[in-house]
């Protein structure tokens, strides 16, 4: 069944979070700031020592693991959701259904389906914004038939028509309830408020998803599936040079060499609208106040991510999640985000839900807490205790072979030069106080939030406290079937 | 002491084979009754540290409901030492609100409600005194702590009859984790209780509320489980959160949050000796329990009918039929888990006829979730729009009366078992999941059962599964729960 239900239904909540016994402690410490530890004997890992690049112009990313019979594989593709064409929104998800659901030339999709459950072969394609990722794992024993059908799935989909109509039923019911969870209908709303007219904004329907046709699939095949548009990673229980031989001769077979161009079309941050309220009656607001930030590489990006850790990130010790949750009692969670963005600008937004009768006194406490901030600047324990969280936990990222390729992977996807984790660590140290309060100043003026909320708006909408009104800001409300229009 | 406590060690080391993996686990137990599991893998640079407490909504009831889960949030608050700069200038505002809140109560009880100006103007006292108290306060020095020394999946989580505290170290700083834990297991505070109160509560109105699949879910469990206390929902219900007291929570602590009710595993890269020794040294020296801990003796009757939860609300229209299964290690557990794979994922029967063949449901999928006292077979389906559920429970049945007639072909079989072979070995990677089936088995009668599972579904005959559907999937027993979407309902007329 569905892990979420199942999840729900165990009643088992994962969730953040005296009584006293007399027990004598025969501690060491008197306070584990006390403590002291050995030296880590541990490098962070290069991924060029991974890295190959195939005749055929494959960057490939590959690493022996022979602790469990087991392979993992990723292909990382230059595609997604910022390719749809308007009117078509929908395509880059269901090319990624198809691609695995579709069958292949020779194999009608339900042999292909029986042949993957039967071996205990996983399959899967993701479409995101700015990329497309194709996985794949399996036990080893079974290398032969699982490569023998991703040559297949990758190069040769047939893209049966019976099976796009299904998919596109499939996903026409699932639009219909997408925004059942007030979350997932703030995160939409937030991004048409932020990127106002812009191709991200674009959300599928029924219409757009009917509108995708087989021809469409074939095409988006033809512009994306290039050998240069695709970083593999690949690592488990193999011979090097074998899994090397096998992958140039599976990526020789793709004969693409379509002109068609996917690159991505420009996204500006356009905010027309101060105040936008999804009317909801439900008991909660959903809210978040949104900035725009930048696209990255950009040199302001570690130190406004510090500034963000001390104000809302970085779990309840943030100066937000103080204030709001511990002290307040106003919310479960709140927390505030530079979003790391690398295709076009990302935003930076706090976002936080409450009671819609507590809803204008949590903004206007947020707001004093970020002008402190501002005005106040922040500790020097405070900055040391942000870089040792983003530094000390690095072992935890570059655990197995599996974590660096694919890692050195996605990271060489973004741009990023082969020295960005090993070069990470001195960067962040290096950052000063002023400097993380320069980047704070210069992105985070309170006076420009755009302010999403998702709630009942004649709540919301009535309620004065400490100053403070959504209705100052004469929003903009809408119902949430408006949504997809807007 | 000393002396005693180390011959008192449990010890068992072994090398425990599945899969021709070999996965070296330690364990013993402390004479104080705290259990500890080490599985070593030198080839990563972390530790997966984990504490567990067998104790969660099981062990609560009317009026208590949701007190692990509240725990949970308050580990997080400190101990004398930790998150205070002066623990005995805080006590006297924490006895303070203490009355404030029992004179609430002492209203509720007499009729009140909660916008009683009298109830509103008491907790308004305590949110001042609160405010005093924050003086002496080191806000959230355990979550700081760790995550400056590198911590991460920092978290906790609480279930039915499990509790747990999380954090990844770096492997040369487990010893924090000793530090740390020791302390909260000893001399934890409930500082801050009233306003985290608080946040349970819109904890609550998030997950419940505004999400009506969940308060579906909610009810349909309660349905389920006429007596048993897996009916009582993890979080807890409003109407006690508002009423949670600290001395209420002192009991509840007493009680359970001991080391002969805990378990520490340790996953990753770690000396087990120097381990063994400093747990000794943390942990030793903490006693047991006062009052042995309560079983839960309530089991479930057998259900003398069918029952039928139809909810409306705006989310998905849905059909989950439910059946009682044996408790975990009963021997049938593993067949209902092959009949699992043969019906359920996006191979099985029910996704080929439901989704591929007769287009009524958008997903299907079955869940054999076993546990101890008893646990539950649910098969589920996503409808779409206009779908009669009551045509959905006719094919699901016609697809369990097969099931309950014809063995699997081989084919299946083969699938079904490399399927949950693949998720075994899969889940050896993750450190954490490791440390986490362990405790999951451990409290469901021993943790070496972890390493028999695999063994017992292969062992697992194909004519077995007649006989086990037979004897658990039965209509006349079956509870149904129906979500019903009715704008998604109009639209299919």
């Amino acid at each position: 069944m569905n892990k979420y239900y199942a999840y729900i239904l165990t009643a088992a909540i994962v969730l953040f979070c005296g009584v006293q016994h007399a027990g004598a402690k025969s501690k060491t410490a008197a306070h584990p700031s006390l403590l002291s530890y050995e030296k880590l004997d541990w490098k962070i890992p290069e991924g060029k020592d991974t890295r190959i690049i195939l005749k055929n112009g494959v960057r490939l990313y590959i690493a022996e693991d022979k602790t469990l019979p087991l392979v993992s594989m990723g292909v990382i593709i230059k595609s997604g959701s910022l390719l749809d064409a308007k009117g078509k929104e929908g395509l880059s998800s269901l090319f990624a259904v198809l691609m695995r659901r579709g069958g292949v030339n020779g194999y009608s999709p339900e042999m292909i389906d029986d042949l993957l459950a039967r071996y205990s072969i996983n399959i899967g394609m993701n479409s995101n914004n700015d990329s497309l990722v194709f996985s794949a794992e399996f036990l080893s024993e079974y290398s032969e038939t699982a490569f023998s059908l991703i040559e297949k799935m990758l190069f040769n989909p047939s893209f049966d028509n019976k099976i796009l109509e299904k998919e596109k039923s499939i996903a026409s019911e699932y639009v219909k309830y997408r925004f059942d969870n007030p979350e997932n209908l703030l995160e939409a709303a937030y991004i048409k408020a932020m990127y106002s007219g812009s191709i991200i904004a674009g959300l599928a329907d029924q219409k757009s998803i009917t509108a995708v046709t087989r021809k469409d699939l074939v095409d988006h095949h033809s512009a994306v599936m290039k050998n240069e548009n695709m970083i593999v990673y690949i690592s488990g229980n193999f011979d090097k040079k074998e899994m090397t031989d096998r992958l140039e001769k599976i990526f020789s077979a793709n004969t693409n060499k379509s002109r068609v161009g996917s690159d991505f079309p420009s996204v500006t941050i356009n905010t027309p609208n101060k105040c936008l309220i999804v009317d909801r009656k439900i008991s909660q607001s959903y809210i978040r106040m949104g900035l725009p930030f930048v696209k990255r590489p950009h040199p302001d990006y570690y130190a406004l991510s510090i500034a963000g850790i001390i104000l809302g990130g970085g779990g309840f010790t943030s100066r937000l999640g103080s204030a709001i949750r511990s002290d307040a009692g106003l919310t479960y969670s709140i927390y505030s985000h530079a979003e790391s963005n690398y295709t076009f600008p990302g935003t930076f937004y706090v976002d936080f839900f409450t009671k819609n009768e507590t809803s204008a006194k949590a903004v206007s406490l947020c707001l004093d807490e970020i002008n402190k901030f501002l005005k106040d600047g922040i500790t020097d324990v405070e900055l040391e205790s942000a870089k040792n969280m983003l530094i000390e936990s690095l072992p935890s990222y570059f655990r197995s072979p599996g974590d660096i390729v694919s890692t050195y992977a996605r990271s060489e996807y973004s741009g990023n030069p082969d020295n960005h984790y090993t070069s990470y660590p001195d960067k962040i140290r290096a950052l000063s106080k002023n400097e993380v309060m320069a980047a704070a100043k210069k992105y985070i003026k309170p006076e420009n939030f755009i302010y999403v909320i998702v709630g009942d708006s004649d709540k919301v909408m009535n309620i004065k406290e400490r100053d403070f009104s959504f209705a100052d800001f004469s929003p903009i409300i809408i119902k949430p079937e408006d949504i997809v229009k807007y | 002491m000393r002396k005693i406590i180390m011959i008192a060690f449990i010890t068992f080391l072994s090398v425990l084979k599945a899969e021709k993996i070999s996965l070296p686990v330690e364990s013993f137990t402390l004479s104080n009754g705290l259990k500890v599991v080490i599985v070593k893998n030198n080839d990563v640079a972390v530790v997966s540290c984990r504490l567990y407490y067998f104790v969660g909504s099981m062990y609560e009831g009317p009026g208590t409901s949701g007190l692990s889960h509240m725990y949970e949030h308050m580990m997080f608050k400190g101990t004398k030492i930790l998150g205070t700069k002066d623990y005995n200038k805080e006590l006297q505002y924490i006895r303070k609100m203490d009355i404030i809140a029992e004179n609430i109560q002492k209203l509720k009880d007499s009729g009140a409600a909660d916008d009683d100006a009298r109830i509103v103007a008491m907790k308004k006292e305590i949110y001042s005194l609160l405010t005093e108290q924050r003086k002496y306060i080191k806000k959230d020095e355990i979550w700081e702590t760790y995550q400056k020394n590198g911590g991460s999946k920092l978290n906790a989580w609480t279930s039915d009859y499990l509790t747990a505290y999380l954090v990844t170290l770096p492997k040369n700083k487990v010893e924090l984790f000793y530090w740390i834990e020791s302390d909260r297991m000893q001399n934890p505070v409930l500082r801050e209780f009233y306003s985290e109160r608080d946040v349970v509560a819109e904890e609550r109105r998030m997950r419940y509320e505004n999400q009506p699949v969940n308060s579906y879910y909610e009810n349909l469990l309660s349905r389920f489980y006429t007596v048993h206390p897996f009916r009582i929902p993890t979080i807890g219900y409003m109407s006690d959160i508002q009423s949670y007291t600290r001395p209420k929570m002192e009991e509840h602590v007493r009680r359970y949050y001991t080391p002969d009710n805990a378990m520490i595993v340790l996953s990753g890269n770690i000396d087990s000796k120097k381990a063994r020794k400093d747990i000794e040294k943390y942990f030793g020296n903490i006693p047991r329990a006062v009052k042995p801990k309560q079983t839960v003796v309530t089991r479930e009757p057998v259900p003398d009918g069918e029952t039928r939860y139809i909810m409306r609300g705006d989310s998905e229209p849905r059909i989950d039929i439910m059946f009682h299964i044996p408790p975990y290690p009963h021997n049938d557990v593993f067949a209902l888990d092959v009949i699992e794979g043969v019906l359920g994922g996006r191979t099985g029967r029910l996704y080929k006829r439901l989704v591929d063949s007769e287009k009524l449901c958008t997903d299907a999928d079955v869940s054999n979730s076993f546990r101890i006292h008893g646990g539950y077979f649910i098969i589920s389906a996503s409808l779409i729009a206009g779908t009669d559920p009551l045509t959905v429970e006719k094919i699901i049945y016609d697809e369990i009366d097969k099931i309950k007639t014809t063995p699997p072909s081989d084919e299946e079989m083969e699938r079904v078992k490399n399927s949950i072979r693949f998720s075994y070995l899969s889940g050896l990677r993750s450190l954490e999941r490791i440390s986490d089936q362990i405790a999951r088995f451990e409290a469901m009668g021993g943790w070496k059962g972890m390493f028999d599972y695999t063994d017992k579904i292969i062992s697992v005959k194909k004519e077995d599964l007649p006989a086990a559907a037979a004897k658990y999937m039965i209509r006349e027993r079956q509870t149904i729960g129906i979500l019903i979407n009715a704008k998604a309902q109009q639209e299919g007329k």
